[in-house]
């Protein structure tokens, strides 16, 4: 392991095993993330993006056939005690779960599931958390705050759920944070607030991972870009050059679909993941397929970028 | 809350009056001449003097059109005169107070078997599905289910009362009388409550919020104590409360094969009399029980689900 990675997955495959298919949500992937920066995991539904997110914290269903390594600090995650994971989870890494509505427990109320994770991993008892709760609540706009802690999920709007999710994610100081579509629901006044909330994060050199498809949100707060597409990753590059040079046919696809680029979308809808996926995923929407995209093919090192795309083949020496 | 509770308090008047109405009906559709019926309880004769009808009809105006019946009927109702039994002679208020202890403890004990060993077992069924305990308890809800309850209760006097002598055959003279009839007639109550629990705990555990307290670093124990068991126990306590009327009114059969002189023996040796007053006493009670079970229930709801506070403020 490299001495500035914080989290190293190597060979990750997750799969769910279903009557006469086998779904392949995570195929083989390897990704490292750097300590202190913030990584945008980028992709549409189906991806596999949320249950990458879900593996690094062992928070997938039992019917889930999990393989290779995921590094954290020292240890593989995949082979720790529950106990172990136990303080981990919320203490070292985060997780802002991706629906609100759902995430939180009817039946009780917001300061107390605020609270919960302060009161589990510092030394603070549940009346000094509550008043640490109140402060997060009035940090993301949730006003007035003293009200709305005392108040169950039921009342809250979708949008400020969304925020109240941010509040319980980011409660304690964690080493890493795992946010999942965190600008779901969320409207553009709002959304400020969570670029800034990322942000500040980020200066206090919390590593962040973040799963979205909302790409303009991506380019507010990512130092790094992957691409995800049908369990892989397809592209790993900088925020900058994902943006002014995408290299993967796809990553061009998503960049275009963009309004300012002028709203052209991919044509095509990506391929059903209950199938066995053979050479490359993206080949039967790509404009530049050829018969070598058949084969399986790595993700090829461009200049500091990786992208897994045959026409970047050998291009590593002309750089 | 309180509101709420003189909210739903109101909205149980036209239940009530209703019930009166259908109680007060069953002596307009009772077959037999309710004047003729008292006569032969009265005078120990099988066909009574003529006459002595036509007087009892007068007298109990039995002759008046029926809402003036109603209205007479009513006014004796709301000031605590149900009338005698003909059978007796004694007043339908002695009878109903006599009998309603036993029903109401006969009744509690069944759904206190239910609370302390159905609901445990389903919990754990339910943390851990398709495990040896699951198994077992589903087994135990299907021959709770199957067997009727008179037949389990036959067994058990055979087992317990006349094999190995431990508990009493029939009759009432103290609570260990209650001990047999009670576990025959919770069996049916006591499986699905059983089945019940287990199904709301598994699928709660299902929940997305599940997963978010696991993401905080609880342990297993802390999630179903503080976010799984409030959930789940919300439709198990609804069930059980509904089924405490059926409990209730169902011990007909169980109370008269163990011959306890309760509130179902009571109905049914009414019915078998026409001994109308009396039943229509027995039915208020069945349907005033119900009312303020489903009153507890709806004030449980209201403590328990937050989502309900909403839609009634």
């Amino acid at each position: 392991m490299k001495m500035n990675n914080i989290i190293e997955i190597s060979d990750l495959t997750v799969s769910f095993k279903g009557e006469g298919y086998l779904l392949t949500a995570v195929d083989n992937l390897s990704l490292s993330v750097i300590h202190g920066e913030t990584l945008a995991i980028i992709g549409e539904s189906g991806s596999g993006k949320s249950v990458l997110g879900l593996a690094i914290l062992r928070l997938l269903p039992d019917t889930a056939a999990i393989s290779g390594s995921i590094i954290f600090q020292t240890q593989d995650i995949l082979t720790l005690s529950e106990g172990m994971m136990e303080k981990i989870r919320g203490g070292k890494i985060a997780w802002i779960p991706q629906n609100p509505k759902l995430g939180f427990n009817p039946s009780m109320k917001i300061w107390k599931q605020v609270s919960e994770p302060i009161v589990l991993h510092t030394d603070s008892s549940w009346s000094e958390a509550k008043k640490q709760a109140i402060r997060l609540l009035r940090q993301y706009s949730i006003l007035p705050p003293e009200k709305w802690a005392e108040e169950y999920p039921v009342a809250y709007s979708g949008g400020m759920l969304q925020r109240a999710m941010l509040a319980m994610g980011t409660s304690t100081i964690p080493s890493v944070l795992i946010a999942d579509e965190p600008t779901k629901g969320i409207d553009a006044i709002n959304k400020k607030d969570v670029i800034e909330m990322f942000n500040t994060q980020k200066e206090r050199g919390i590593t962040q991972i973040i799963i979205t498809h909302d790409l303009d949100f991506a380019s507010e707060v990512a130092d790094r870009i992957a691409v995800m597409y049908c369990g892989q990753i397809v592209e790993l590059t900088s925020v900058e050059r994902f943006f002014t040079t995408p290299l993967h046919p796809y990553s061009v696809g998503l960049v275009n679909s963009l309004p300012q680029r002028g709203l052209s979308p991919i044509p095509g809808t990506s391929p059903s993941m209950h199938e066995k996926q053979a050479g490359c995923r993206f080949k039967s929407r790509c404009s530049l397929c050829s018969r070598v995209c058949s084969e399986e093919i790595p993700l090829f090192p461009v200049g500091y970028d990786n992208v897994r795309c045959i026409q970047y083949h050998n291009r590593n020496r002309a750089w | 809350m309180k509101r709420f509770i003189l909210l739903r308090l109101f909205q149980t008047i036209p239940v009530l009056i209703s019930i009166t109405f259908i109680a007060f009906l069953l002596m307009m559709v009772t077959p037999g001449d309710p004047a003729e019926i008292n006569l032969r309880a009265m005078m120990n004769t099988e066909s009574p003097p003529k006459e002595a009808i036509e007087q009892m009809r007068m007298e109990m105006d039995l002759d008046k059109p029926w809402y003036i019946q109603y209205y007479s009927w009513l006014s004796r109702v709301l000031h605590g005169d149900l009338g005698y039994s003909y059978q007796t002679r004694k007043s339908t208020v002695e009878e109903i107070l006599r009998a309603f202890p036993v029903t109401f403890l006969l009744s509690s004990i069944a759904m206190l078997f239910s609370i302390i060993i159905a609901i445990p077992i389903g919990i754990l069924a339910g943390i851990h599905p398709n495990g040896k305990l699951d198994h077992l308890s589903r087994g135990i809800s299907i021959i709770g289910l199957s067997i009727p309850d008179f037949f389990l209760g036959i067994l058990g006097i055979l087992i317990f009362s006349i094999t190995l002598k431990i508990l009493p055959v029939a009759g009432y003279k103290g609570p260990e009388y209650l001990i047999l009839p009670a576990f025959a007639l919770s069996i049916s109550l006591f499986a699905v409550t059983m089945r019940l629990m287990r199904t709301s705990m598994a699928e709660v555990l299902e929940q997305e919020y599940i997963r978010t307290a696991i993401s905080k670093g609880l342990d297993r124990g802390t999630i179903i104590r503080r976010h799984a068991l409030k959930n789940a126990i919300v439709p198990v306590l609804t069930y059980m409360g509904t089924q405490y009327g059926w409990l209730f009114g169902g011990a007909m059969i169980i109370e008269s094969l163990f011959a306890l002189p309760g509130m179902g023996r009571l109905f049914v040796d009414a019915a078998a009399s026409r001994d109308i007053m009396v039943m229509q006493a027995c039915i208020m009670v069945f349907a005033i029980i119900f009312i303020i079970i489903n009153l507890c229930i709806d004030i449980s709801y209201y403590l328990l689900d937050p989502r309900m506070r909403d839609t009634h403020e």
